[in-house]
Formats: C-alpha cells, structure tokens, sequence
C-alpha cells in the first residue's frame, strides 16, 4: 500500500512538473494577449508527434528535445501572422477564442492526416531505474521528465526577469500603451509571446512522449487540466500556476490509489473547486 | 419608417414559413439534420443567456446537456416514463441543480467564474464516466424512444416528420419566451448587469439574484436541449459531459452572434449545414475547412452572423 | 418651524489598511437643503459617497436616511430607500439607448417589485415617469440614440436622468461637471436649479471643484480634508472662513477644474 502510494505520489508529482509547464505557456498566452488559447492542446500533440517522427526517423529521441520546439515555434509563427495578429485588440475577446479553436481543428487534423489515428507509443530513451530509499526504483525517464520540465520552468523565470526582452514581455502584459510609448516594439513582442507559450505546450509533449501512448487528440484532456490550474493559480503568478498544478496533480495521485483512476479524477477535481472557494482571487496574488 | 423595422417581421415570418413547410420537401436526410440544428439552436440558446445577455462566460455548459439528457433518459429507462413526464422531469431537475449551481457561483468574477463553471463540469463527466451502472460511461444507454401520448391518439417520434414538428414546437415555444423574458424588466435588470454591474447596483438591482436568474433560465434551456437530443437519438453516454459539447455550443452562439437569440439558431445552422456539407464532400481534409471556416467567419463577422445583419440595417437607418 | 433632517452621519469612520479616509464625519442635510462637498484631491469626498451608497462598510459609525438607520444595508436597498447618485468618470450603460437607461433605474420600485411578465414597453406609469424625466432634463429628443454615441455633456445630463429615474429623495452628484466645457457646465448647473425650482428633486449634495458652480448652486459647503471636516456651513461662512482658504482655496483664488 505504501509502496502504491510512493510510486502514485511520484508519478503526480513528475506530472506536475510536466502540466505547470504547459499550463505557464498557457498564462503567457492569455495573461499578455487576452487570448483564450483552445489549441493550447494540439500544440502539445504537435510536440509528442514532432519526437515520436524525429525517433521513429532519425533514430535520435534527444534531437527532439530542439527539433520539436522549433517545429512548433516555426508553425507557431505562421498561425500567429495568418489569423490572430490583427485581432489581438479591439476585438470583443470571444474572437480570439473562436480562432484558436478554428486552430484546434485544422492543427488537430491535420497531425490525424499525417500520423493516423491509432496511438503509438515509442521507446523509452533512458531505460534505466533511479534506486530510491529501500529497495524501491523509479523510472529514470520521469525524473528526467521532471527534471527538465523544471529546468524550462527556471529558464523560463531567469528569461523573464533578466533579459531585455523578457522586461519587454513583463512591461507589455502591464500596460501595452505605455509600453509602446516607451519604444518597445509591442506587436512583435506578442508574436513572441505567442510563440513562446506554444513552445512550452510542445515541449509537454516532447517529454511526455516516451511515457504515454501518443495521438492527435492527446491534448484534450490535458487543455482542459491547464486552464483549470492557470485560473485557479491566478493568472500571470508563476509560482501560483506550479502551486495549483501540485495540489491538482498530488490530489489526483493520492486518490488514484484508494478510488479506480476516474473517480480520483473526479475527487482531485472537487479539490480545486474546493480550492476556488478558499482563495475566490486565485492561490497567490502577485 | 427604418428599413429595419420593416424587415425583421418579414424575415422572421419568412424563416418560420420554410421550418413549418419544410419538412414536406426536404429529404429524410436533411429533415435529421434539421432536427439536429433545431436541438442545437436551443442548446447554444442557453448559452446565449448567460453569455451574450448577462456577460458570463460559462464554459461548462455541457453539465446541463448531460444531465438534461439523463433526465429524460433515465425516466424512460426505468420507470417507463411517457414523454410529458420524462420532459417534466427533466425541466424541474435541471431547474433545481441550476438554482444550486447558480447560488454557489453567484459569488466569483470573471476568471475564476468561469474556472469554476470548467471544473463543475469536468467533475460532472468523470463522474458519469465513472458510474457505469447508471449512466453506461462512454458506452451510454439506449432507450426505445416512447409514443407521443396525446390522450386520445398518440404519435410515434419514429416518424421524422413527428419529430420534427415536436422538436420544432418545443424549441419555438421555448425562443418565445425566453424573447419575451428579456423584454420584461426583470430581463432589461439583467442585460444592465452585463453592461455595468456597479451601476446596476447603484440603481436599485440585487444584481446578485439577477445573476442566479439568469444562470438558472440558462440551465434549464440547455437541460431541456439535452434531453430532446436523447428523444431524437434515443441515447447518451458519458460523453455528453464532455467538454467538446461546450466548446460546440460556445462557437455555435458566437459564430451566429451572441446576445441576439437568433444568433444561437443561425450558429448551428449555418455551421452544421457546412460540417455535412463538406465532410461528404471531402471526409479527410473536413475539419481543416470547418476550423479555416470558422476563423473566416469570426474575422469577418466578430459580432456574429446576427451582428451582420444588425450592422446592415442600421447603416441603411443613417 | 425646522426642517426635518434628511441625511446624517455620526462618527463615520473608514480606513483602508494603514489609510484613514475618513476620519469621523459628522454630516447633516436637512430638507429642501443643496449643499456642496468640496476639498482637494483624495480628501475622502467619493469615499464618502461609497460609504453612504453602501458600496463600502464604514469601521466606525452611523448613517441615517429619514430617521432610518441604513449603515448595514447593501447598495440596492440603499437605493430603493430614496437615494441615488452619479459618477465622476460617467457611468451608464453604453449600448443601450437613452431612453432605456432611464427606463431601467426607473422600472425598480414601481408597485411590487420588477416584473418578470409584463413587458417593458406595457407598463405605463414607468414609462410615463421616463418621458418625465427625459423632458425636465432636455434630453427628450435624444431619447433612442445609443448612448455611447451622445456627447459628453449629454452623457453627464444622462447621468442625472439616470438617478432621478428612481425617484430619489436625495440625490447625491459627483462631479458633474467633470470634464464640461464652460457652457456646457453653465447648462448643466442651470438644468439642477431647474430640477430643484420644480420640486422633482429637493435634497441634493454635490461634489465640485469648480467654486464658481459652488457658491452659484449651493445653500451650504462641507469642506473635506484627509478625510476630516475642516468646515461646515453657509457659503459667506465657509468661503471667508481663513483655514478653509489655507488648505484648500490656496489664498483666496479658486482653482477651476482640476485635473
């Protein structure tokens, strides 16, 4: 029993890692550009198909950790500039959200055409076990997946409190008049939002590829945790969103193993609403 | 006279003419369809409420599409409900859930509002997934879809063209009222709650309860939309509690305008229409052209399909 | 005979945080009374418009409405019991017209309750009492234009027609020349003494900054500073009163509309 709940509680807390980084792009998204990002999903399939391609193909499960993220960044651009560069102000926000939707079909069908529908799995890269306390291992992979996951998590941080353009992006989500008057370049400073939030969702999917079995309508469900753990985070707090994706994950972890996997999801679910009605302004105000 | 007080009447007895004659001249197929988009409307309808009128997002109503559903389908399943019942059933459920819902709800703002309405609803369908024995989880329940009892003569709802006067009956008594609805002052508080809420405080509204108001007429429309898209396919499963519906009723509404009512009518319309269309035409490349569709129509119309034609009219005033 | 006493408050108290913004006032209007609120910038005056609207909760003290006790009461009740205001940034609501803004402040209240059955356009006495308002404002021919797109100037006549659609006994205005040209401001303050002179409203506070509208409308000045009542009292008085002219008509001249 102990030994289910360890292993339960490890696994949350490595998919916790993994959500908070996806779910931070999606705060990104939204916090700077008011755009409710629906294909937030689909990026994170185009990143878990972009490694399962770079694998099956070069052979290489490490040249997805760059490829899939510049795959993405690079249809993330040709999005933006096609269909939401203009509508980002003065636009009623439901139009922003009906595009990324329309973003969700089109991306979503599109990976359908060229992988399939039938999920696929790849091998594991580093099939080695991490020797815990005891005589309990754990899967190398995952801590890996844990590890890196908090690693962009800190980079993401260090990029945005000291660089030049990551001031920009600060500067932008506060005021973007003022911003503009000050000689930052703001249509180009949300392009880059945009395509950095996109990259954080392909790279959830990069990492978690060699974990789960991988189709097109993978990102479904993981959508609809990450927005749950960005609004309950508060948006634009970092250490609120990896808070929230904690508690959402851990609940789920310690549920799943007294309940069957549904019922705990349900239960971890009820922890949120419980959360909400705790802090109604969101966990941390920053 | 403006040009727009003369063609709404028009239009809107022209759009009534073809939905009573039409299924005299349309084909099976397209009698389902219309069905289909009738159901749809109403849905979206309920959505329409609680968005375009009050000004809140509520990205979780699927909850009331599944339970709607499983009112009227459960009923049927085990107790051998007749139709009236089974909608009476599911209309008063559905109020009481909404009124509950609404009372916890009422409190939060903006994001955490709609945070909240997410959450509910995902609880909801994991839930149902979870409960096979009662509601079959993603392989749902079927039901023999009862006669329409009259008292002294009943009709079948197998037959297409029944169905489709039923459907339309009820979604068109339903689109009446909730018009008339937003025509009282209790309607006007409402839609003074979206545009400023402090003000509307200010002026004497318990915006609050206004709220609830408006939250729990929501629910009930799309409960009711619910349940008769279970007596149009005799089925549902888990699934109705998915997340995807929401996001349906959500694009639907918007697409067709939101806070016109006849903008959750002419989302599913024109927007299915297309989806048949088109995924006969071409089933690999579909949902491409639906999503490069949908983001045409938004770009162009933001304010919807209604707002078009609102916008057309109103020049023509000037 | 003395005049009954409309509006008091006793002690009223409010701070946020470490901030005092209002430091026991004691307030009274009596009836048939127009009286300006005036001080400098963040003196407390719209605080005390939140505290009496019941938009915020005072810490210490007491608000009596018509001997009534309303210092607990939510901002709608407070509303239906007679009092109503507008605002300093103009406050109405944009996309509906004119007419249907004064409509709505006027539905509540009439008979019991606001109705959920009849429709708007059938119920005769509200808006028999909106046409009312709309023509002793002047704004009757303005009636179904939208009113984001009506001028500054009307949108602030709005604003009162939008109060006084209530039917209020006291009405309390913030600023309402705020960002008015000369005439327009000249219009607006003969369209109050108009409204007074013909009864529709005959308890009135007012916020101002510019004094000329002041000592041209008012019966009596409170003059607010850091949240405190520095003086209270009759034009004449408050006006050559040395601690008034100190803090906040810095030496005598006045400073037109500021900011």
């Amino acid at each position: 029993m102990t030994g289910a709940l360890v292993l339960s509680l490890l696994n949350a807390a490595v998919w916790a890692c993994v959500i908070a980084m996806v779910s931070l792009g999606l705060t990104l998204i939204y916090g700077q550009l008011s755009i409710i990002n629906i294909a937030h999903g689909a990026m994170y399939a185009i990143g878990a198909i972009s490694t399962f391609y770079m694998t099956a193909f070069l052979g290489s499960w490490a040249y997805s950790l760059v490829a899939g993220p510049l795959i993405m960044a690079a249809v993330a651009v040709v999005i933006y500039l096609a269909t939401l560069r203009y509508r980002i102000i003065g636009y009623p926000m439901a139009t922003t959200l009906i595009i990324s939707y329309g973003l969700m079909f089109i991306l979503e069908q599109t990976l359908f055409l060229i992988f399939g529908g039938a999920p696929r799995n790849i091998p594991n890269p580093l099939p080695f076990q991490v020797p815990l306390f005891g005589r309990t291992t754990y899967s190398g992979y995952r801590i890996f997946a844990a590890m890196f996951s908090l690693a962009i998590i800190g980079a993401l941080v260090t990029f945005l409190k000291k660089t030049k353009l990551g001031l920009w992006i600060r500067a932008t989500s506060q005021d973007h008049d003022t911003a503009s008057a000050m000689g930052i370049p703001v249509p180009s400073v949300y392009m880059f939002t945009f395509v950095l939030g996109s990259v954080l969702a392909a790279l959830g999917g990069v990492v978690v590829a060699p974990m789960t079995s991988i189709t097109p309508g993978m990102g479904h469900d993981i959508l609809i945790d990450a927005f749950i753990i960005v609004i309950v985070a508060g948006f634009g707090s970092i250490p609120g969103t990896i808070l929230s994706a904690l508690i959402l994950s851990l609940s789920n972890g310690i549920f799943s193993v007294f309940f069957d996997p549904v019922l705990a999801k349900g239960m971890s679910l009820a922890v949120m609403v419980g959360v909400l009605y705790w802090r109604p302004e969101g966990i941390m105000r920053y | 006279m403006s040009d727009k007080t003369v063609y709404k009447p028009i239009a809107f007895c022209a759009v009534v003419a073809f939905l009573v004659a039409a299924p005299h001249f349309l084909s099976l197929f397209y009698k389902q369809l219309l069905i289909e988009i009738l159901i749809f409307g109403l849905f979206s309808l309920g959505f329409d409420i609680i968005y375009g009128f009050t000004g809140l997002l509520n990205f979780g109503m699927s909850v009331f599409f599944g339970l709607g559903g499983y009112m009227v389908l459960l009923p049927i399943l085990h107790w051998h409900a007749g139709i009236w019942t089974a909608l009476l059933i599911c209309i008063a459920a559905c109020s009481l859930f909404s009124l509950c819902y609404g009372c916890l709800i009422a409190r939060f703002k903006s994001h955490y509002f709609v945070a909240f309405t997410i959450v509910v609803s995902m609880i909801f369908f994991y839930i149902a997934m979870g409960q096979r024995p009662i509601t079959g989880s993603d392989e749902g329940l079927t039901i023999k879809v009862p006669a329409l009892d009259f008292g002294f003569f009943t009709l079948s709802l197998y037959n297409t063209m029944t169905k489709y006067y039923f459907v339309l009956a009820i979604c068109g008594l339903v689109f009446l009222i909730v018009r008339r609805f937003f025509r009282t002052p209790y309607g006007r508080a409402i839609v003074a709650v979206r545009e400023n809420e402090a003000r509307a405080q200010l002026i004497g509204y318990n915006t609050r309860n206004l709220k609830i108001a408006s939250f729990t007429l929501s629910g009930v429309v799309a409960g009711i939309a619910g349940g008769l898209y279970v007596l149009h396919l005799g089925f549902t499963s888990a699934n109705s509690f998915y997340w995807l519906w929401t996001a349906r009723s959500v694009w639907w509404t918007i697409t067709g305008g939101a806070g016109t009512l006849v903008g959750a009518f002419i989302g599913p319309a024109v927007l299915v229409f297309f989806e048949d269309l088109i995924s006969t035409w071409n089933p690999d490349f579909y949902l491409i052209i639906m999503g490069a569709i949908m983001i045409l129509m938004i770009t162009l119309a933001p304010d919807g399909i209604a707002g078009l034609f609102k916008l057309r009219f109103s020049r023509r005033e000037k | 005979m003395s005049k009954a006493t409309i509006l008091r408050t006793e002690g009223l108290t409010k701070r946020f945080g470490g901030l005092v913004t209002t430091n026991r006032v004691n307030f009274e209007l009596k009836e048939g009374e127009i009286k300006a609120l005036i001080g400098p910038n963040g003196a407390g005056k719209t605080t005390f418009y939140n505290l009496i609207t019941g938009v915020y909760k005072p810490d210490e003290g007491r608000i009596t409405f018509m001997d009534e006790d309303i210092t607990r009461l939510p901002p709608h009740e407070i509303c239906r019991k007679g009092i109503a205001r507008t605002f300093q940034i103009t406050s109405i609501f944009p996309k509906l017209t004119v007419y249907e803004n004064v409509r709505l402040a006027a539905q509540v209240g009439f008979g019991r309750g606001v109705s959920a059955f009849r429709e708007s356009s059938t119920l005769k006495a509200v808006n028999e009492h909106v046409a009312n308002i709309l023509e002793a404002v002047g704004l009757a021919d303005l009636r179904d234009r939208v009113s984001a797109e009506i001028s500054q100037g009307d949108q602030r006549l709005e604003e009162v027609a939008i109060a006084l659609g209530s039917r209020p006994k006291l009405l309390l205005l913030d600023e309402p020349t705020a960002g008015l040209s000369a005439t327009e401001t000249w219009l607006l303050v003969e369209k109050i003494k108009e409204l007074y002179n013909t009864g529709i409203i005959k308890n009135i506070i007012f916020v101002e900054h510019d004094l000329e509208v002041v000592t041209g409308l008012a019966h009596n000045i409170c003059v607010l500073n850091y949240g405190e009542v520095v003086k209270d009292g009759c034009v004449d008085d408050v006006c050559n009163d040395p601690g008034v002219q100190e803090v906040y008509l810095a030496g005598g001249k006045v400073n037109a509309t500021e900011g």
